[in-house]
């Protein structure tokens, strides 16, 4: 590991300690959260995830599978349930070793994974590799009742693996609203976001309203939304500025390829489209055409 | 005189900037720095009876032992001990979630806790220790499954969860005391924090 990268962490793990917790139990970390990987179909990806143990104490962790999907909120929220349970599962195609890592006092371990796409394999296919410690098993008196909990606590590394070749990134925009909103000079811009690919999308974007001449008089961003193939989001901005009264289009732009670029996999598709809009003369909304 | 003057400093100014460039323009360092990813969750578990915190300090062989719960004169079995989890997390991602999840509070299939015990989901500021409930955040235990604590509900604060048994009173929505109809037994359930980017 290089050096900056070592004092990097050692800062943030400073930094975290300097925080009046008094003890706690300092459980290892991993140097990859996210792993996103494109593959032709019939091939295979070897990879690496590194689990450091900062803590005087030896570890022990059990490494395992399971499978994920984001929640409709599509916040980025997600549900995790057994492995091979849900359609765009790649649990099955990933093997890992070791299933169970003993860590110790501040050494750190490699987990090895190999993920072989199918041939048939069309699209993205998600799951999640779970790094987690066990906390005192305890057991109760059978005679009276007795209460006891353990605690358990794991960490996720997300698997993205997308069939090279075969992805189809896309997005259907449609049920525009623009109203003015309480607060002043605001308006409260609204669509919906229909997952139409075969792949995860993260989105995001911003609008702006502006006049022929391209002169713009309002900007607002687009919340983060992450949808899964089918997938359903509302995307919503507050767009901010006087607008005068007259006639504008109101430009929409958002970027279907967030995740892509977190991954530095490249860029994604971006969408633009627009609508008439006529402001009225206290600033209110009197028209919106439809989207082109 | 006044132009001369002008043009003589115009070529020094040039001179110099020349000069300046060969003996200190010629050196360019690159700076260039990598940053890891980072991504944990620490545990602190404190035993508080009464007023009295006393942090658990071996969560391998101490969990969260409530003991055996006493039967009050109103024959209600209580708990003088509760709970406390803090699970500060350090991650260099922009965005990331804890699940709350649990398995069932349970002696056996049909006899359990779940609708007996209070589950409290704070924020706590790391600065000042203040304690904010979180939205929908004091719930029963059969209802803490699957909360989600997103980054931005804990900007600057960590996340802290209370687990208690029903006392009677201030208890949350749909929990009840345990009352004698209950078998004795060991109950037994476990709570599962996730990580998340």
């Amino acid at each position: 590991m290089p050096k900056a990268k070592k004092i990097f962490i050692l800062l943030v793990i400073s930094c975290l300690a300097s925080i009046n917790l008094g003890w706690s139990a300092e459980l290892p970390y991993i140097d990859k959260s996210k792993i996103r990987h494109s593959v032709a179909p019939g091939e295979s990806v070897y990879g690496e995830i590194t689990v450091e143990n900062s803590s005087a104490e030896t570890r022990s962790l059990k490494v395992y599978l399971e499978d994920w999907y984001y929640l409709p909120t599509a916040d980025g929220s997600k549900q995790f349930v057994p492995p091979s349970t849900t359609v765009l599962s790649c649990a099955d195609w990933i093997s890992f070793s070791p299933p169970e890592l003993s860590l110790e006092p501040f050494s750190k371990k490699k987990v090895n994974y190999s993920i072989k796409v199918p041939q048939q394999a069309k699209g993205g296919y998600y799951a999640a590799l779970f790094f987690e410690s066990l906390f005192g098993k305890l057991e109760g008196q059978e005679e009276r009742i007795s209460a006891t909990m353990n605690i358990a606590v794991r960490i996720a590394c997300l698997f993205y693996v997308e069939a090279k070749g075969t992805v189809k990134r896309g997005a259907l925009l449609e049920n525009l609203t623009c109203v003015k909103d309480k607060e002043p000079n605001t308006y409260s811009v609204e669509l919906d976001f229909l997952n139409e690919g075969n792949v995860d999308i993260n989105a995001a974007g911003s609008c702006h309203i502006m006049d022929r001449q391209g002169m713009v008089y309002c900007r607002g961003q687009f919340n983060n939304i992450y949808t899964f193939p089918q997938g359903q989001a509302k995307l919503s901005a507050k767009c901010k500025g006087e607008v005068p009264k007259g006639n504008y289009d109101l430009i929409l732009t958002i970027d279907l390829g967030r995740a892509l670029q977190e991954a530095n996999m490249g860029r994604g598709p971006v969408i633009t489209k627009e609508a008439r809009i006529q402001i009225g003369e206290r600033g209110e909304v009197l028209s919106l055409g439809e989207l082109i | 005189m006044h132009k001369r003057s002008i043009l003589t400093a115009t070529v020094l100014i040039l001179v110099l900037g020349l000069v300046s460039s060969v003996c200190f323009g010629a050196t360019t360092i690159r700076i260039a720095a990598n940053i890891g990813e980072v991504h944990q969750m620490d545990v602190v578990l404190n035993k508080v009876v009464g007023t009295t915190w006393t942090l658990i300090t071996n969560l391998l062989t101490e969990g969260m032992d409530f003991g055996s719960l006493t039967k009050g004169t109103d024959n209600v079995f209580r708990s003088d001990a509760y709970f406390v989890v803090d699970a500060p997390v350090t991650s260099n991602r922009s965005s990331w979630t804890i699940t709350h999840t649990r398995t069932n509070f349970q002696r056996d299939t049909t006899n359990n806790l779940n609708n007996n015990t209070n589950v409290k989901f704070m924020k706590v500021n790391n600065a000042t220790d203040a304690e904010t409930l979180l939205s929908s955040g004091y719930v029963s235990y059969e209802n803490s499954n699957n909360k989600i604590i997103n980054s931005a509900d804990l900007v600057d604060s960590r996340l802290r969860i209370y687990y208690s048994i029903a006392a009677g009173s201030g208890d949350a929505s749909g929990v009840s005391v345990i009352t004698t109809d209950k078998p004795s037994g060991a109950y037994a359930g476990t709570v599962t924090l996730t990580l998340s980017p």
